[in-house]
């Protein structure tokens, strides 16, 4: 039964993707990127929202939070409540210089900007490296799902057809498939995630009240962030986030979703209903805690969220949340990949080779698409890693570009020496915080120190040198395509 | 000019505020409100609070009106119009 569901699902997400090439203007790079800026309010929503919530959202949440307490419950919320809190005012802004550099990339926006193809690829290279672990994470999350929900559906054939299926939607139709179908797949998993909360609450004696006491008295430490040792978590949640509520917006992904948008307007009106999509959060708190109330020996700390389902829910439901959780994934996978192949395709070989046409750059997408699907998988089958660290690995990286982009908005003394400098030693700090300290100094996050380090070394080397005319020119062409508010 | 500030100070400082300044006061367990404890009553509390802030923002916000919309519309065709004589200018002078 939960099979048939499951294998229903999916079969319906390929209808929609096809039913979703009707009324596509063609197979150029805009379209196949960015359906040429052509959605509404209604599908800008669903896209953004349909990338941001990942199956790292429906396992890797109630997980972390059933191995570590609160610490993460605390920052996932809220670093994504307060993203949009930023969004509403930075957006429009970044839609903006887009719409001037004509971009379907962060590397489009910041290259344009700074008037350089050397920082146009080091931003892409930058970006595809850390979407690695993104949809390594994806494939991580159907492992579990797959794994302990055993609904007669292998991880090897699953990871195939799930494959198999991400390319499919960006063969059919670029990215307007993905954005239909993620209406589909935000719709199940909701739903999902609102079934199995509320049936945890159902089956507690004294419903979600006797969740939160019974941790409240036998695990108390489960449900704050502890304030002694003060470094270990109160610095360490604030620093993260921080700095992964600046980065928010530079997922690649995120970034590619803004500049589909048709105007400025429709971006600010968005920001108000981003919070209230967050309504899954609550549910999968309650389900986390009924797990650490309930279920205290699992076995593997993601599996909180599906054991609570398979205690309580029946059969059918299971498959509900399997293919939920599944098509999460792979549209995620999709919307990934094809952002890496518009990177590497525009940012990377368009420079390399400047003559080439639109249409067989539109070709080389899905080639790269393909490739990076693959490896992505084998990344997955060979260096599984736990969910919430890989996510904020990727986001420690690609949040380096932030820098670039708000220097990009108001700071005329800014170069590409400068900022292509502060971006690579943003990684590197990266790379050496992550792997040569146990700790970070002071307890802060290292994607936090990172970003210091960056915003110190861009703003030296771009006092250092001069901005060329043409940076300048830009700049002004940025403030001058700014709207005025003086019309009444 | 009508002022951008009260949307500022509604839609970004209020829940900045609410979320990062307070954390020392919300991260308790005690009291229990509906069943939570406090910090996630508060913090699923300001996810509706959040919304409701930006919607507040959204209807006191300058840039939001009818008119501004068809002005930002005509000011960004304008601009890219410009830009576009002036790459044409440069590249028939030989420049990039």
């Amino acid at each position: 039964m939960a099979l048939v569901i499951f294998i229903a699902i999916l079969a319906l997400s390929v209808v929609i993707a096809i039913l979703s090439k009707k009324g596509a203007i063609g197979s150029s790079m805009d379209d196949v990127m960015t359906a040429s800026g052509s959605f509404g309010a209604f599908l800008i929503f669903f896209v953004s929202v349909g990338e941001i919530y990942s199956i790292g959202t429906m396992i890797g949440t109630p997980g972390s939070i059933y191995a570590k307490g609160a610490t993460y419950g605390v920052w996932f919320i809220c670093y994504i409540l307060l993203a949009y809190v930023i969004g509403y005012f930075m957006n429009p802004a970044i839609w903006r210089m887009g719409q001037l550099a004509k971009a379907v990339s962060i590397g489009d926006v910041i290259g344009w900007r700074y008037n350089s193809k050397g920082l146009q690829v080091i931003v892409a290279l930058v970006a595809i490296f850390f979407l690695t672990p993104w949809i390594q994470n994806q494939y991580a999350g159907m492992a579990i799902l797959f794994e302990y929900l055993n609904i007669g559906v292998i991880f090897y054939a699953a990871v195939l057809i799930s494959s198999a299926l991400a390319f499919l939607y960006i063969a059919i139709a670029g990215i307007r498939a993905p954005a239909w179908v993620s209406v589909l797949k935000d719709v199940l998993l909701i739903t999902a995630i609102v079934v199995v909360g509320v049936a945890a609450a159902v089956n507690m004696p004294g419903g979600v009240s006797g969740i939160f006491h019974t941790v409240a008295e036998n695990n108390p430490e489960m449900l704050v962030i502890p304030t002694k040792p003060i470094t270990a978590h109160v610095t360490y949640t604030m620093s993260t986030i921080l700095f992964q509520m600046l980065g928010f917006y530079m997922l690649p992904i995120s970034f590619q979703a803004l500049l589909t948008s048709k105007n400025e307007h429709n971006l600010r009106r968005n920001s108000i209903f981003m919070p209230l999509y967050m309504i899954m959060f609550p549910f999968l708190v309650v389900a986390a805690y009924y797990a650490v109330a309930t279920i205290p020996s699992l076995e593997k700390a993601d599996y909180a969220l599906l054991s609570v389902a398979v205690n309580t829910l029946p059969e059918w439901v299971i498959g509900l949340v399997a293919g939920g959780g599944a098509l999460t994934a792979i549209l995620v996978m999709s919307i990934s990949a094809l952002c890496v192949g518009g990177l590497f395709s525009k940012n990377i070989l368009g420079v390399i080779r400047p003559d080439m046409t639109q249409k067989s750059m539109a070709s080389w997408v899905r080639i790269v698409t393909a490739v990076f699907l693959i490896f992505g998988m084998l990344a997955a089958l060979y260096f599984p890693a736990m969910m919430a660290n890989v996510v904020s690995l990727a986001y420690s990286g690609l949040a380096q570009t932030f820098v670039a982009v708000i220097f990009g908005f108001f700071w005329k003394r800014a170069t590409k020496w400068g900022i292509g400098a502060g971006i690579i030693s943003g990684v590197i700090a990266v790379a050496i915080i992550k792997n040569a300290m146990a700790i970070p100094p002071l307890g802060m996050a290292f994607g936090f120190w990172a970003m210091i380090v960056n915003v110190i070394v861009t703003v030296i080397v771009s006092l250092l040198t001069k901005p060329d005319e043409e940076t300048i020119r830009r700049l002004e062409l940025f403030k001058a395509a700014k709207p005025v508010k003086s019309i009444k | 000019m009508k002022s951008r500030v009260p949307t500022f100070i509604i839609g970004f400082c209020i829940p900045m505020a609410a979320i990062l300044l307070c954390f020392p006061i919300y991260n308790r367990i005690e009291p229990f409100v509906f069943g939570l404890s406090f910090n996630y009553f508060w913090i699923f509390s300001w996810l509706f609070l959040t919304s409701f802030c930006l919607f507040i923002a959204y209807k006191l916000d300058p840039y939001n009106t009818p008119e501004n919309d068809a002005a930002a519309k005509e000011i960004l065709k304008k601009v890219k119009e410009e830009n576009a004589a002036v790459m044409a200018q440069a590249s028939k002078g030989g420049g990039k």
